[in-house]
């Protein structure tokens, strides 16, 4: 007598509450990544105990604003080119261009703070809108593309920040004036607008439309008259103004300077945007809300990089309540049978 | 034999039966009746819920289509599933060795030469799947299914897009498998091609095994009677096309189209076409003859290569899909799934996505009025009394025949200047089929010009003013009411000369 | 000054970063043919190493590291292969989410080794190594799918997933074995990494870009082992020269980014170049992969 386990695929009104499952995905993302702290120097206990003082202490929360802002920008643009099936991991290089510009025209040329944000999103789009033209017209996989762009990005950075504009030191600029900046809680509310916005117009326009029919069937929303490349070309604008203007507003609100990065860490937001839009299921207003949980993740494990746990445990645990969560609203869709079998 | 789908459709309800060696078992049933279901458990496919198979006395399971085949059960589908990118001889040896028989390529390609002589069965055994008509890869399915040695072949609708004289020899195949010992079962809703064939016929009615006749006590009306009921069994199955309204201006004009197929071949040669307002137009032909590269190009999703597309007075020949939806062309494309509707969304999305290009939509500029579309929905469901478990349902949640209701529906609510159908009515059951087949000629009638391609001549002889027949790219044929029949199956396989 | 290019130097410096690109793309190459794409293969890549090198420093020994690189890839494998195969997550967030995964767990393994230098191979033995190695498995690799039954088994799912698997093709299992396999290649690329690049030493994000590249190798190479082996040593080769550009070109911090993002920039053209010439050739990946 062998028993299987079989995974039975319910009907569409018979199923699990999403929601629920992915709570239950949470939890226990969160405990396997308090195990896998035990793998560094901190320990099962530390890595708990930061983890609780962050969940636990509401007044910590502020703490994660300048990283809210940075996930959340990139995070809702990416969600809306993963809902039109463009998979571009773009948004880390977009923003650190728009890094890079806005600290040119406010730190370099004396421009205004509107003007320094507005070119640092244009930066955005125009990176956004060469992966796309290199996907559609050049059939280039924007995966491996944006990624590449990325790296670009990173090296014409560490070439600025190493060289004309260096402050000494080779590994930071000068500081941007004081007037030149903004509070994190001003730069949080843009973003927060601004990630409103597009979700108003993903809802209540022709985009939603577009970017939902041609990411599902692409057959279907071009015979009805939906633009494939139009559509996509939009989409990555739109997450390259985002992620843009994330990078402008972090340097003016967080950072205020430029400083050289390494390839493999980066500026991170932009990576941890991709998780933030899948956590959310893609659901742009809801990566405000997934952008704020893996910031206060975020926020945990910088408190244990003094007890020098590697700043890329970050990421891993953000990637293991991504899989978890993920995975736990996709069993929301099944129900496990236990099947007898006489043979 | 048991199977309930998910959603409480009963696809198979104790349906039990037994097939014998050396007979052909005809399996009848209109569209929706649970045969494809049955028979894919029987193949190993599908899993049912409740019941036994036994092969030749001894309770067997099949988990895999793999454990059917070693049992010599072959299944061939109706749509044939072979890897396109391989070449027959690949395919076969393939599944041989799937089956459990060590053969290698070499083998492969002899077993092929020699089945295919053997049996009439032509077929290059070095093609690759992807140059072959639908008429050659239903042979190499069947082909496949002798090579490995199946003892049972299940033919799941096996005609439906073979030309009548192709249709013909696979029917005197059939008796000759089982004539050899083997057992054919012919799947079908034909009662033309199970009257005289089969041995015994088994009749399905929603998911219920009605019946078993014997050939000689089965007539038609009997069988008709098992496969509807009472209530249809004296009445004729359609409706001709009565006369026409005055037909009015021409509409849409295409004048020597020639369009590429996928792999670089011309699939549409100098097609002259045009329809005027208040006329339906069929164009029949065997599946694979250039019909879904031509409604491509009318759409505008396939580049025209030579040639123009005039539509109400436009050359609309570079120009895309929205363009020509904003003139008032709507569009029943040839799948639902992913091509006329997004499987995953519900209706109103549905009808968004629909009426995107069109004049009625429910669209201010940019702005999506979604209260409108829900209205258009429930209209739609009204009217063609779509059956669904709500407009915020998926779609992919409706049976077929409400699927292609709701399509319908929603292209003729577009009032459309213009309407292009593809097999409208395929997979549909009587009802459905009918209740298409009655809104494309009421449009036509409102003053739309219609234009229906169709795999059925029966259902283009019943709605069609005009008929034209596409074999190889070309129009070779047309001819209006009263249609010779004849001349129409004639043209439909001719050989074609040229290139 | 410009230092004399010697060529044949050249070509054997290219041999051990041509091997772990290859071996690395040979494994995605496999579970590409059988349908599916790992996006993970950079995550997978760090987890490997950083697992070799802790427990290679640990024990001394370079085969037991070698299996605990393995080990770790695999448990990269097995996630992929649950989410994706069996409850039919999307293969791009787990994908993305396995990058992330392995490489930050690559790095506490990493860290676990203290930064020390573990056993290595010698510069001509690794050469040596690299090169049976990517040979072999090119050629292991091309009799296997072109040239054996079950190859055809793989092709089919990467083909037609519905046709294969209604001729009996058990579609878990196949895509199973293709993870497994990866890892394997996966490993061994990992482990010459450590041992024959980084000299035994492992340092935290040294081997990053080389999983994003790998993947770039597949479509390059068309999706045919050869094809993949020749372009990962021709990158290979690209980054013997990257480290001789700086004496080459005229001093400037300016050219120093165009030698820093060299094979990035490469890349991309050279993936531009490659799908123009596909079109005009009419050739296309399996098609279940990277659809248009």
């Amino acid at each position: 007598m062998k028993l299987r386990v079989k995974l039975v695929e319910r009907a569409p009104t018979e199923r699990g509450n999403p929601l629920l499952y992915g709570l239950a995905g949470l939890a226990v993302g969160i405990v396997v990544s308090v195990l896998l702290g035990g793998l560094t120097p901190a320990g099962v206990g530390g890595t708990a105990s930061a983890l609780m003082t962050v969940f636990g202490e509401p007044s910590r929360w502020l703490s994660a604003l300048p990283y809210f802002t940075a996930i959340a920008a990139s995070a809702a643009g990416l969600a809306l080119a993963y809902r039109a099936g463009f998979i571009t991991i773009g948004a880390e290089g977009q923003m650190v261009a728009g890094m890079i510009v806005a600290y040119w025209l406010l730190g370099r040329v004396g421009a205004g703070l509107a003007a320094g944000l507005f070119a640092a999103a244009l930066a955005g789009v125009l990176l956004g809108a060469l992966v796309a033209a290199l996907r559609l017209y050049l059939l280039v996989n924007e995966t491996l593309a944006s990624l590449m762009l990325n790296y670009v990005v990173v090296s014409v950075l560490n070439y600025l920040v190493g060289g004309p504009w260096s402050a000494g030191g080779f590994t930071r600029t000068a500081p941007l004036p004081p007037d030149r900046t903004l509070g994190v809680a001003t730069a949080a509310t843009i973003v927060l607008a601004t990630v409103l916005l597009v979700e108003a117009a993903y809802r209540f326009t022709r985009l939603g439309v577009a970017v939902d029919s041609v990411g599902l069937s692409r057959r279907a929303a071009e015979t009805y008259g939906v633009g494939f490349h139009k559509t996509i070309m939009a989409a990555a604008a739109i997450g390259g103004a985002l992620a843009g203007l994330g990078g402008g507003l972090y340097l003016v609100a967080v950072q205020q300077q430029l400083t050289s990065l390494n390839t493999f860490q980066s500026l991170g937001y932009g990576y941890m945007g991709i998780l933030a839009a899948w956590l959310a299921g893609n659901v742009i207003a809801a990566t405000l809300a997934s952008s704020w949980l893996l910031g206060l993740l975020y926020l945990a494990s910088t408190s244990l990089q003094i007890s020098r746990v590697p700043w890329s445990f970050a990421l891993a645990v953000q990637a293991i309540i991504v899989v978890f969560v993920v995975s736990a609203v996709t069993l929301s869709r099944y129900r496990i049978v236990l099947v007898r079998e006489s043979q | 034999m048991t199977k309930v789908y998910p959603g409480g459709v009963v696809a198979n309800d104790c349906v039990s039966l037994a097939i014998y060696s050396g007979e052909v078992l005809g399996l009848l049933g209109e569209n929706g009746a649970g045969k494809t279901t049955f028979v894919s458990i029987l193949a190993g496919v599908l899993e049912p819920d409740s019941g036994v198979i036994r092969v030749k006395g001894r309770p067997v399971r099949f988990r895999l289509p793999r454990d059917a085949l070693r049992n010599g059960i072959a299944l061939v589908p109706q749509n044939p599933m072979l890897v396109d990118a391989f070449t027959v001889a690949e395919n076969v040896m393939l599944a041989a060795r799937l089956a459990g028989l060590r053969i290698g390529l070499g083998e492969a390609r002899e077993r092929v030469r020699e089945l295919s002589e053997r049996y009439g069965l032509l077929v290059d055994p070095d093609a690759r799947v992807w140059g072959l008509s639908m008429g050659e890869r239903q042979r190499a399915e069947i082909v496949k299914a002798l090579a490995v040695d199946a003892s049972v072949l299940l033919l799941d609708e096996p005609t439906a897009h073979l030309s009548p004289p192709e249709a013909e020899a696979l029917l005197r195949l059939s008796r000759r498998l089982a004539s050899e010992g083997r057992s054919v079962v012919l799947i079908t809703h034909r009662l033309r091609e199970v009257l005289g064939v089969a041995d015994r016929i088994a009749v399905m009615r929603s998911g219920r095994l009605v019946g078993v006749v014997e050939a000689s006590e089965a007539s038609r009306e009997k069988l008709l009677e098992m496969m509807f009921g009472e209530r249809l069994a004296k009445q004729p199955l359609s409706e001709p096309r009565r006369s026409r309204a005055a037909a009015g201006g021409v509409v849409l004009e295409v004048k020597g189209l020639w369009v590429l197929g996928d792999h670089g071949e011309w699939s549409v040669k100098g097609v002259d076409l045009s329809i005027r307002a208040g006329e339906v137009v069929g164009i029949a032909g065997v599946a694979g003859n250039g019909q879904r590269e031509l409604l491509e190009a009318l759409v505008g999703i396939r580049r025209v290569a030579r040639g123009t597309i005039r539509f109400a007075g436009i050359d609309v020949t570079g120009k895309g899909p929205g363009a020509r939806g904003r003139l008032g062309m709507a569009v029943v494309p040839e799948q639902r799934l992913g091509w006329a509707l997004v499987p995953s969304k519900d209706l109103v999305f549905n009808v968004a996505l629909g009426f995107y290009s069109s004049p009625r939509g429910p669209y201010r500029g940019v702005v999506v009025d979604w209260g409108g579309a829900r209205r258009i929905a429930e209209k739609i469901v009204e009217t063609m009394k779509v059956k669904t478990p709500g407009l915020d349902a998926p779609v992919e949640a409706m049976s077929g025949g409400n699927m292609q209701r709701f399509i319908v529906g929603r292209e003729v609510l577009k009032k459309p200047r213009l309407l292009l159908a593809m097999n409208p009515t395929s997979g549909l059951d009587y009802a459905a089929a009918k209740a298409v087949d009655k809104i494309l000629v009421d449009v036509a009638s409102a003053g739309a010009a219609v234009l229906v391609i169709s795999e059925d001549l029966e259902e283009l002889l019943n709605v069609a003013d005009r008929i034209l027949v596409m074999n190889k790219g070309r129009i070779v044929y047309e001819a209006e009411r009263p249609f010779d029949v004849e001349k129409i199956a004639a043209a439909m396989v001719e050989e074609v000369e040229g290139t | 000054m410009v230092a004399s290019l010697d060529l044949a130097a050249l070509l054997g410096q290219a041999v051990i970063p041509a091997a772990v690109l290859g071996l690395a793309a040979l494994g995605e190459l496999l579970v590409e043919r059988s349908g599916r794409i790992n996006l993970g293969l950079e995550g997978m890549l760090h987890i490997s190493y950083g697992a070799a090198a802790a427990v290679s420093i640990a024990t001394g020994s370079m085969a037991v590291g070698f299996l605990a690189g393995l080990a770790a890839a695999l448990l990269l494998a097995a996630i992929y292969f649950f989410t994706v195969e069996v409850l039919g997550v999307n293969q791009a967030v787990i994908g993305l989410s396995l990058v992330f995964l392995g490489s930050g767990v690559g790095v506490i393994l990493g860290n676990l080794g203290g930064g020390a230098a573990g056993p290595a191979l010698g510069i001509t033995t690794a050469r040596v190594v690299a090169a049976v190695l990517l040979v072999a498995t090119t050629l292991g690799l091309y009799l296997f799918l072109q040239r054996s039954w079950v190859g055809y088994v793989v092709r089919s799912l990467g083909e037609n997933e519905k046709a294969a698997s209604m001729m009996g093709v058990d579609v878990r299992i196949v895509r199973a074995a293709m993870l497994a396999l990866q890892a394997v290649l996966v490993a061994a690329a990992a482990s010459l990494f450590l041992y024959g690049y980084t000299s035994g030493r492992w340092t935290a994000g040294r081997i990053t870009g080389q999983g994003w590249l790998a993947l770039g190798m597949v479509i390059l190479g068309f999706w045919h082992p050869l094809g993949v082996a020749i372009a990962s040593y021709l990158l290979g080769l690209l980054y013997s020269v990257q480290s001789l550009l700086p004496s080459l070109l005229p001093p400037g911090a300016v050219y120093a980014v165009l030698v820093d993002a060299a094979p990035y920039i490469a890349v991309i053209a050279a993936m531009a170049i490659a799908s123009i010439i596909y079109r005009k050739t009419g050739h296309r990946p399996p098609a279940s992969i990277w659809q248009a």
